[in-house]
């Protein structure tokens, strides 16, 4: 799965740590994510999609979509 | 925002398994604190049982204080499991499902080669194989998510 974390985290402006607090993850959750190396549950992904005000479809997408 | 640069994968590893996160602070340096204190109860149980002349009292003493510090050890971990975020506790598992595919797959080996004169292994060489492989599955998985 792809996501765009890390281009919503830049334009609001949060580190990863400030993030992952607003989350109530670890740092290396979000880093992991980004990175895409760990798909998030739904709850995280909702919690996600809330906090950037944005559909979770815009935020995650199938790998090989467009 | 600070993320530009990017340290090496192994700093990473290394400082994501020595980070404490916030919402598990309490129950990881509980959990610290009673697995020294049981490391420390089952040394002196070991020297102890090689002392013939020890207090009865004693005798009683020592091996029930070593269980209970495992067991107060055990309870931290599995509040510190509960309260993780959810890769922590993918990680734990991990490393948890590796000691114990680890020591099981010991157990069976010694026991299927016995009547080869395989030597068994006693429950100290166990627990210790286990323990190793718990701490390497940490790692791993810490190392599999940078």
């Amino acid at each position: 799965m792809k996501n765009s974390l890390k281009v919503l985290r830049a334009q609001h402006d949060l580190s990863q740590a400030a993030l992952a607090d607003r989350l109530e993850v670890s740092r290396q959750t979000v880093n992991a994510i980004e990175k895409g190396k760990y798909d998030p549950s739904l709850p995280l992904a909702f919690k996600i999609a809330r906090l950037f005000d944005q559909p979770i479809e815009s935020i995650f997408s199938e790998e090989g979509s467009p | 925002m600070n993320d530009e640069f990017e340290p090496s994968r192994l700093r990473r590893t290394l400082r994501s398994i020595c980070t404490i996160s916030p919402q598990t602070r309490s129950e990881e340096l509980w959990f610290l604190a009673w697995i020294l204190a049981w490391g420390l109860a089952f040394l002196l149980n070991r020297m102890l049982s090689e002392v013939a002349e020890a207090p009865d009292l004693l005798q009683w003493l020592l091996p029930t204080l070593t269980v209970l510090l495992a067991m107060l050890a055990f309870r931290s971990y599995y509040r510190f499991l509960i309260r993780a975020d959810e890769l922590t506790r993918k990680i734990q598992v991990d490393g948890v499902c590796m000691a114990f595919g680890l020591g099981l797959l010991l157990i069976i080996t010694t026991v299927a080669f016995e009547h080869l004169g395989m030597p068994q292994l006693d429950a100290n060489s166990i627990a210790s194989i286990m323990a190793v492989a718990w701490a390497a599955g940490q790692i791993w998985g810490h190392w599999k998510y940078q």
